[in-house]
């Protein structure tokens, strides 16, 4: 295993072992979903949605809960003061990957469960399970990407716990679109998609791949 | 010196006044529900070009920041930036008005508008950024990022976005009638002058912005390193001082 790979894990244990220390991030997004979601159901309660409308309050749900405990990673390391050691023992990349995979685990969860209660609560069908599935694993590593590089940026800055909140929603919006347009077609309404579920992956993919380079820029700042 | 500086201002006020009285010469344009508001477009138009204009410039800047770690680029972006917020707050607003006296309605829904209406998030978002940090270089750096980062997003809601095949059959916009042919002849003077003016003005303006924000900096680092009499800091003085960065300049 290369030493890269090395320090990726251990930032990623390291971030689990304070999770389960403390359990608070999880339950936070957790609580917050399930109450979003049984919220918007009954809101919508004896009205047949469409996929369209489904498919947003979904997005709605899953962005604001990762908005509330993503950032968190970083926040933490900051009123802890641990940042500095971080700063000091561990390569930039492995931090942005360590953090971001963890956040993707949580977030994977959190939109799986929501998107599972939601459906049932809702009495909304899934007619395509498997394009169901992508855009929500692609839209949570997607979220997880942008609102752990996000929590980065404002570590550091006053008022950071909603900053946090107000920057990343901005850069998120254009990529809902996208994951609108691929849940509605799962839920049967309309044709295709591909192109969108392809744009989901793309957004997420780039905000791996450039998160770990934006992020060098600002951590040792 | 001073008194020329004045008559620039003077003069620009001037010639924006010129423009707009030109605007009402030329003849109503009879495919809108009020023709005579829709001079608005000469204005809601140059607006969102020369802010688009003056955008890119800002990535560039905050490009060169991170890539340079230099601050005179950091101030670049920072005035750059303000003005585009300002430029593009114009276009939402005189597109809220021409939505209002020719459609009836403050706000349509239109997914242009709606994407615009995110464009200029985005542009707060970078401003709210900038107020977050008291210590400059952290400003600098997360505020670079932010710029860099959020053009991609940007040029999602400017250019793929409105056209996507389900969207644009909801739009209103008038881009369509434009495309058709409207601004020609004196309708096209007018609407290159309203454009040249706003670019000149702009670029004069964010010149004098990054001239105050340089003299700013360099007397923070004057006041930093010696005081009034040229000598360094006395007994229990502390005062601000630069270091150099990982990069071995100084920051």
């Amino acid at each position: 295993m290369s030493q890269a790979m090395r320090f990726i894990i251990t930032v990623f244990r390291k971030e689990m072992l304070m999770e389960m220390r403390n359990r608070s991030g999880f339950l936070t997004a957790g609580l917050f979903a399930t109450v979003t979601v049984l919220t918007l159901a009954i809101a919508s309660f004896g009205k047949q949605l469409d996929g369209t409308l489904a498919g947003g309050l979904i997005w709605v749900a899953l962005l604001f809960a990762a908005v509330v405990s993503l950032p968190r990673s970083f926040l933490s390391e900051e009123e802890q003061g641990t940042g500095d050691l971080l700063r000091l023992l561990a390569p930039p990349y492995s931090v942005f990957w360590g953090k971001a995979l963890f956040n993707l685990a949580q977030m994977v969860v959190t939109g799986i469960v929501l998107a599972t209660i939601y459906v049932n609560v809702a009495g909304v069908r899934v007619l395509d399970t498997p394009q169901f599935l992508l855009t929500l694993i692609g839209g949570c590593a997607a979220l997880s990407g942008t609102v752990t590089l996000c929590g980065a940026l404002v570590a550091q800055a006053q008022n950071r716990g909603v900053l946090a909140g107000a920057i990343a929603l901005p850069l998120l919006v254009p990529f809902v679109f996208l994951g609108v347009a691929s849940l509605r077609i799962s839920l049967g309404d309309g044709l295709g998609g591909s192109s969108a579920i392809i744009g989901v992956w793309l957004y997420a993919v780039a905000s791996y791949a450039l998160g770990p380079m934006w992020f060098e820029a600002i951590w040792k700042a | 010196m001073e008194g020329v500086k004045k008559f620039v201002w003077i003069g620009f006020g001037l010639l924006f006044a010129l423009v707009a009285v030109w605007s009402f010469q030329v003849p109503d344009v009879q495919l809108f529900r009020q023709p005579p508001l829709a001079r608005i477009m000469f204005w809601h138009l140059p607006c969102t070009l020369v802010g688009l204009t003056f955008y890119f410039w800002g990535v560039a800047m905050s490009w060169r920041y991170l890539s340079t770690r230099e601050m005179r680029f950091d101030i670049r972006a920072g005035a750059v930036n303000e003005f585009v917020t300002i430029l593009f707050s114009l276009t939402m607003a005189t597109g809220i008005l021409f939505s209002y006296v020719q459609w009836g309605a403050w706000w349509q829904g239109d997914p242009r508008q709606t994407s615009f209406l995110l464009v200029l998030m985005l542009q707060f978002a970078y401003m709210l950024l900038r107020t977050a940090f008291s210590d400059e270089q952290k400003r600098a750096s997360a505020s670079a990022v932010y710029n860099v980062a959020s053009f991609l997003p940007f040029l999602f809601l400017i250019v793929v976005y409105p056209r996507l095949p389900q969207v644009a059959s909801l739009i209103s916009h008038p881009s369509k009638v434009n495309q058709s042919g409207l601004f020609v002849g004196e309708y096209l003077y007018v609407l290159l002058a309203v454009w040249a003016l706003l670019t000149a003005f702009g670029i004069k303006l964010v010149l004098q912005r990054i001239a105050v924000e340089s003299v700013r900096l360099n007397r923070e680092e004057i006041d930093g390193k010696l005081d009034v009499g040229g000598n360094t800091a006395g007994f229990g003085v502390v005062r601000p001082i630069s270091v150099p960065n990982e990069h071995g300049t100084e920051g």
